[in-house]
């Protein structure tokens, strides 16, 4: 699951690799932006074709937010300062946020 | 099937009394303190303060800020896997449905504007407030700055959170005590947003809602839309009447903005416009459509 997650990704991080340097960063957010600026400016090109483009980036983002569902429910690996996003959400959510009530 | 829409539609309001009862069931919380049970590994589809002593859900927006705020020597800041790749999965599914129909703060500012009082529009013109909100608040700051700073200024939170455990339940005396500018410029925030949802449709979801700004990311490409047949349409303006974002449906629902509440569909006198799915003329071809009407030759 982990290599379709990165080889989905692979062509957009090959091009901003070189300009970022690999963190959660630079492997998810700029791929996936840089990936949705691309299709905007093809959609663009392509007219007649934009509801073509349209599925695709339903299509596209779409197997984004099931592997990124998929990585979040994932343990992550022990250096990892956070073991699981589900765990670490509940760690959060159970405690009064003093923010939330107004407490400085 | 269209008087069904418009019934749903019209009961609107309790589809939100809903949302606010499905993610807010803890309700001896208020008594035993806040629910700490696994539901709260998810988040709830909208802005809805986990610190509520009800609340049976994480906050989208909480969330996203903590994880942002966590600083590393490697990592810049984490991003909250989960959360996101939940609200994109909800976004490409149903839009900002969920804001117009479930939203309990929504529908609470709804129901006050249908108060009598003088009404002030909203010029969409200020819609990118809520883009900057997003950024500033709960991207820049807590990154910047490690604490959620949306969550400091969150009129919801002080709703559902900062009143009810200040007034009453476990620990309020002691909250009281150290309770101190912030609770009076969050509580400011509250009564401002109220006082101004009386004059003006919604104007915390249009303008500040950092989970309604993600979902207008993909509003254009989510599976529910509102298809608006321009043949048909005669511009009469009711549809602007009732609508959240104060536009015509022609141009309401073709805008990132749009709630999908339904009122242009519901109102319109000629059911110009109707709910439907974004891809089906793709999946679909037209022609093997049942009950599509073929054009008659102009020749």
């Amino acid at each position: 699951m982990d290599r379709i997650f990165y080889s989905l990704l692979s062509v957009p991080i090959l091009i901003t690799k070189s300009l970022v340097p690999y963190s959660s960063l630079g492997a998810i957010i700029i791929p996936v932006v840089g990936v949705l600026i691309i299709t905007i400016i093809l959609s663009f090109i392509l007219t007649p074709y934009r509801k073509y483009f349209k599925l695709l980036i339903f299509i596209y983002f779409l197997f984004v937010s099931v592997l990124l569902i998929y990585q979040g429910i994932k343990p992550r690996p022990p250096e990892d300062i956070i073991s699981s996003d589900l765990r670490e959400n509940r760690n959060y959510a159970i405690t009064i946020c003093l923010s939330c009530i107004g407490i400085e | 099937m269209k008087k069904i829409i418009n019934k749903l539609v019209y009961l609107r309001p309790l589809f939100g009394l809903a949302g606010f009862i499905i993610f807010n069931s803890y309700f001896i919380g208020f008594l035993k303190g806040i629910y700490t049970g696994n539901n709260k590994r998810f988040c709830a589809p909208f802005i809805n303060c986990h610190s509520c002593p009800s609340a049976t859900f994480a906050c989208p927006a909480g969330l996203i800020q903590h994880y942002l705020s966590y600083h590393h020597l490697f990592k810049i800041w984490l991003i909250p896997k989960f959360v996101i790749g939940t609200l994109v999965l909800i976004a490409l599914i149903a839009g900002k449905a969920i804001c117009g129909w479930i939203c309990p703060f929504g529908t609470i500012q709804t129901l006050l504007y249908r108060l009598k009082s003088v009404k002030i529009p909203l010029s969409p013109k200020l819609h990118f407030i809520k883009y900057v909100v997003f950024i500033g608040l709960v991207i820049y700051l807590p990154v910047l700055l490690g604490a959620p700073w949306f969550c400091k200024l969150c009129p919801v939170g002080s709703l559902e959170a900062g009143v009810p455990l200040i007034s009453f339940g476990t620990g309020s005396v002691q909250l009281r005590e150290i309770a101190g500018n912030l609770f009076s410029i969050k509580l400011a925030f509250l009564s401002l947003f109220l006082l101004w949802s009386v004059f003006s449709k919604r104007p915390f979801c249009r303008l500040f809602c950092p989970i309604g700004t993600i979902y207008s990311l993909f509003n254009k490409f989510s599976l529910l839309e509102v298809k608006v047949d321009d043949d048909k349409c005669i511009h009469c303006g009711k549809c602007k009447k009732l609508c959240p974002i104060e536009n015509e449906a022609p141009l309401a629902a073709r805008s990132v903005d749009c709630f999908l509440c339904g009122e242009c569909v519901r109102i319109c006198p000629t059911d110009a416009v109707k709910y439907g799915f974004r891809y089906s003329d793709l999946i679909i071809p037209r022609s093997l459509k049942p009950n599509d009407k073929q054009k008659p030759n102009k020749a």
